[in-house]
């Protein structure tokens, strides 16, 4: 694709949404700022599994537990500030991704995806079976956190609107950022870790340190999609942390096309309308969503972004 | 002169197979030492435990006199022992210069910076630029290196083996799979930077190795059953009984 | 807790450990040899477990049930390794996963559309109901020690098989090796369609054995598979061995963490968190011994 014509269509893509709140319906807005906060989510995903090449199968820890964080410190009556609470989350989470991290990373290939999903039920389990937590019916976030300047505007996410504004200017920093990461020194090295690990380390590299600090970094970032989700819905359950929602962000991950920085927004963009439809249209949807799946995996494995670019299907 | 590399009674054992049996040698910069073989005779594995790729069962390594007998691969790295491998080790996907830029920032403090952009360490670009005139690969610089010939794969096995600005060079069968103009290119290139190195030299080609080797070690089935001066080694019955009756006296 | 109960609750770890075994043992067969990581397993245990119901139900018989179930079972292997698995062999992890995650869902909304999302409970065969008398006060039911016996025959005759054979050979190296599979001199397209086909019925026919003791429910393949996991991380990729004893170990601590009362500072530790205690046992080996108990650095 020519790059002035996929910039065009960016920045045409970013007027509509920006536009959306003003003419479009309530249903709309929501739908849309739930697919933002999956993108950020599967974004961050995709920072292991497309960048990194660590096939993470308990990502959804971080998304979850982030909103726990939101729900178990956010005080009763009153609203926190909203951007003390989503640091207070992220910064939770990052601590919980080193420690997560510190164990998986020390496995490869198979047993990472085993370790990772194994860590990820851990954490379901302890929020189920445990009471503080609420248990299986998680807990409900009532005040939602604000934030107020001067007391001359005031941000209010109970209203669609300024959620989805939130959300939507997060998913850009978030896209923003992970480009960035890319293009740095620490990108060059993680790069060089998916392709070839041995060599990195042969290289000088102690290639375990870089994939603590990217696992950190993207269970930070998927923190941040899971206090917004947190927020939208009003309330936290231990399924947000469940390794259906890992395999649901994989799937996205890679019906986008990995390793490319617009890939998760075309693979959850595109899964959650397909989603949407098939739930309209029978009870058993989850048997489409299969289907598509394992076709998918089976004969599209570069994805969406992929099939723009037929030279690039003969590369793994 | 103080050696740069030194082994000392090196034995790795593999499950049931002793490959590498109580070796001895060392090198100092300026020298190509080369280590010799038939197939199987443990150079590789001896390769591996110094450059760290694989832990010795026992002996010692010292490089610059400091016992260093442990240090993982990244470590050796650092420690100034470059290598490259027989075969290729290098990244596919990316192009020469990435393969080599990730080689050369190893050597700057700035691998952890995840903000910068990398234009803005120009240095990288810098030791890419010197490293593939070096080794002559400033033709296919965008290229893909699996798009690259096998012997220009090769080249960047080496390139990338020199980028990290090494003390000691270790090269496993550098001209394994080259063409005859090739090879040449790459005897030139050793001949050429020698003096800046400790050079640990693996290599079939024997018209290569007597043409560079200041010293030689000769290995079969693990242990080294001869070691000295070219002429001696050309000279020595073991020798030429171990490579059955191949002709080493010219 | 007294020596009865010790010993009742230690009869009932080994026997969910050897069954895990059974479970996790499929799984490292399908890997070991084909170098597929199919984690639509647990899948064919909750299709067992729910064969077993639906059969008691037609068939009336248990045993037939079974004879008839694993042969379905093995059908299913077949046909699935023809219409999916054999696409997988030389791709990568990610889309071995994906593809079979995408038949987790297929076959929990199938199950769901046959089955329905009820509990079921299967009674015991009336050949093995009944208890054993161990002391004066002290029974223990015929069905659990007839369990423990068939897995422990099955994992006799894996040992041996794999001691003996090429094959298990490969198992044994922990990664698969198609070259080394070709110089067996055998149609491997062949081989690998039916060593899929008997982890699918393996892992089916312990669902099947164990639908009796435990309830028939739509979670119970997620539950087992993601156990399983744990036993194979604990255990060592490529070993049967570290299978074996991994599984037992993990069915002992998690039967005595649910029996265990443990009060730490008046909060009573045990059993509310006694569903994390082999996550512990797994994090705790993973800091240790990352390649598992009995696995080779990798
Ligand atoms: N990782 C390993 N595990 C088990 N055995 C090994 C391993 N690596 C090498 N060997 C064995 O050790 C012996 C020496 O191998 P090595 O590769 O060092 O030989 P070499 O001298 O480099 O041979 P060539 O000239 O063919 O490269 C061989 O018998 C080989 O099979
Ligand atoms: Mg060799």
């Amino acid at each position: 694709m020519n790059i002035i014509f996929k910039n065009a269509l960016l920045a045409a893509l970013l007027v509509m949404l920006i536009l959306l709140p003003v003419f479009g319906e309530r249903f709309y807005i929501q739908f849309v700022s739930k697919i933002l906060i999956m993108i950020i989510f599967v974004s961050s995903l995709n920072l292991l599994v497309g960048f990194t090449g660590l096939v993470s199968l308990g990502h959804a820890a971080f998304f979850g537990s982030s909103g726990y964080v939101l729900a178990l410190f956010s005080p009763i009556g009153t609203s926190m500030n909203l951007f003390v609470a989503l640091l207070a989350s992220v910064l939770c989470v990052g601590a919980l991704g080193a420690v997560f991290g510190a164990l998986v990373l020390r496995t490869k290939g198979i047993f990472f995806i085993m370790a990772t999903l194994a860590l990820g039920e851990m954490l379901f389990y302890f929020l189920h079976d445990t009471a503080f937590a609420g248990g299986s019916d998680g807990i409900y976030i009532h005040d939602r956190p604000g934030f107020n300047l001067f007391d001359w505007w005031q941000l209010d996410l109970s209203n669609v609107s300024h959620f989805y504004y939130l959300a939507l200017i997060l998913v850009c920093l978030v896209l923003m950022l992970i480009k960035r990461i890319m293009n740095s020194p620490f990108g060059r090295v993680i790069s060089g870790i998916r392709v070839n690990e041995h060599r990195t380390k042969a290289l000088g590299y102690h290639t375990y340190k870089f994939k603590l600090v990217c696992f950190v970094i993207a269970s930070m970032i998927a923190a941040i999609s899971g206090f917004l989700a947190a927020v939208q819905f009003g309330v936290v359950n231990p399924e947000m942390v469940g390794w259906h929602a890992s395999g649901h962000a994989l799937m996205m991950v890679i019906l986008g096309g990995k390793g490319s920085i617009l890939g998760p927004v075309l693979g959850t963009t595109t899964l959650m309308l397909v989603e949407e439809i098939f739930q309209v249209a029978t009870k058993h949807w989850q048997l489409l969503t299969g289907i598509v799946v394992v076709l998918v995996a089976l004969f599209f494995p570069n994805g969406l972004a992929g099939l723009n670019f037929p030279k690039k299907r003969s590369e793994t | 002169m103080r050696s740069v590399i030194e082994a000392r009674g090196l034995t790795k054992c593999f499950a049931g197979l002793t490959a590498v049996s109580d070796v001895s040698l060392s090198c100092e910069r300026g020298v190509i030492h080369a280590v010799i073989g038939p197939n199987g005779a443990g150079k590789s594995t001896l390769i591996n435990l110094l450059s760290g790729d694989l832990k010795p069962t026992s002996g010692k390594i010292l490089i610059d006199g400091l016992d260093v007998t442990g240090s993982g691969s990244s470590q050796m790295s650092l420690l100034g022992v470059g290598r490259s491998y027989q075969r290729s080790n290098i990244y596919p996907s990316l192009t020469v210069a990435e393969n080599c830029n990730i080689a050369v920032q190893s050597r700057f403090e700035i691998s952890m910076r995840f903000l910068g952009a990398v234009s803005a360490y120009p240095e990288v670009e810098v030791g890419t630029k010197r490293v593939l005139e070096r080794v002559g690969l400033e033709s296919v610089v965008h290229k893909k290196v699996s798009q690259l010939s096998h012997g220009e794969q090769r080249q960047v096995e080496i390139a990338l083996a020199l980028a990290t600005n090494p003390k000691v060079l270790l090269l496993d069968e550098p001209l394994a799979g080259m063409g005859a103009e090739e090879s040449l290119r790459i005897v030139e290139l050793l001949r050429s930077i020698r003096s800046e190195f400790a050079v640990i030299l693996v290599e079939h080609d024997m018209d290569a190795v007597f043409a560079l080797a200041d010293t030689l070690t000769v290995m079969l089935n693990g242990q080294v059953i001869e070691a000295g001066v070219p002429q001696d080694i050309r000279s020595s019955a073991r020798v030429q009984a171990a490579y059955l009756g191949e002709d080493f006296s010219d | 807790m007294d020596a009865a109960t010790v010993l009742i609750q230690a009869m009932n770890g080994i026997q969910y450990g050897l069954l895990l075994f059974l479970v996790a043992s499929g799984l490292t067969l399908i890997f070991g040899i084909m170098g597929v990581i199919n984690i639509a397993h647990g899948s064919f245990y909750m299709i067992g477990a729910y064969l077993a119901w639906s059969l008691m139900g037609w068939v009336g018989s248990f045993w037939i049930g079974l004879i008839v179930g694993v042969t379905v079972a093995l059908l299913l292997g077949l046909v699935l390794e023809w219409l999916f698995i054999r696409f997988l062999y030389d791709r990568d992890h990610l889309q071995q996963v994906l593809v079979t995650y995408g038949l987790i869902l297929i076959f929990s909304e199938l199950r769901s559309m046959i089955w329905g999302d009820d509990v079921h409970s299967v009674p015991i065969p009336e050949l093995l109901s009944g208890s054993i008398q161990l002391t004066e006060n002290l029974a223990y039911p015929i069905y659990r020690l007839w369990l423990s016996g068939v897995c422990i025959v099955i994992a006799i005759l894996m040992f041996l098989g794999i001691q003996h054979t090429r094959l298990g050979m490969m198992i044994r190296a922990g990664e698969s090796d198609r070259e080394m599979t070709k110089s067996l001199g055998i149609n491997i397209g062949l081989v690998y369609r039916f060593i899929f086909a008997l982890g699918v019925s393996l892992a089916a026919f312990s669902g099947m054995i164990s639908a009796p003791i435990s309830s028939v429910f739509p979670g119970m393949g997620s539950q087992v598979l993601i156990v399983s996991f744990v036993v194979v991380v604990i255990g060592g990729l490529g070993s049967i061995k570290g299978a074996m004893i991994a599984a037992l170990l993990v069915g002992l601590i998690d039967t005595f963490g649910k029996v265990i009362h443990l009060d730490i500072f008046g909060v009573n530790i045990f059993p509310e968190m006694s569903g994390m205690s082999i996550f512990a046992l797994m994090a705790l080996i993973l800091m240790l011994r990352p390649q598992g108990l009995f696995g080779r650095e990798h």
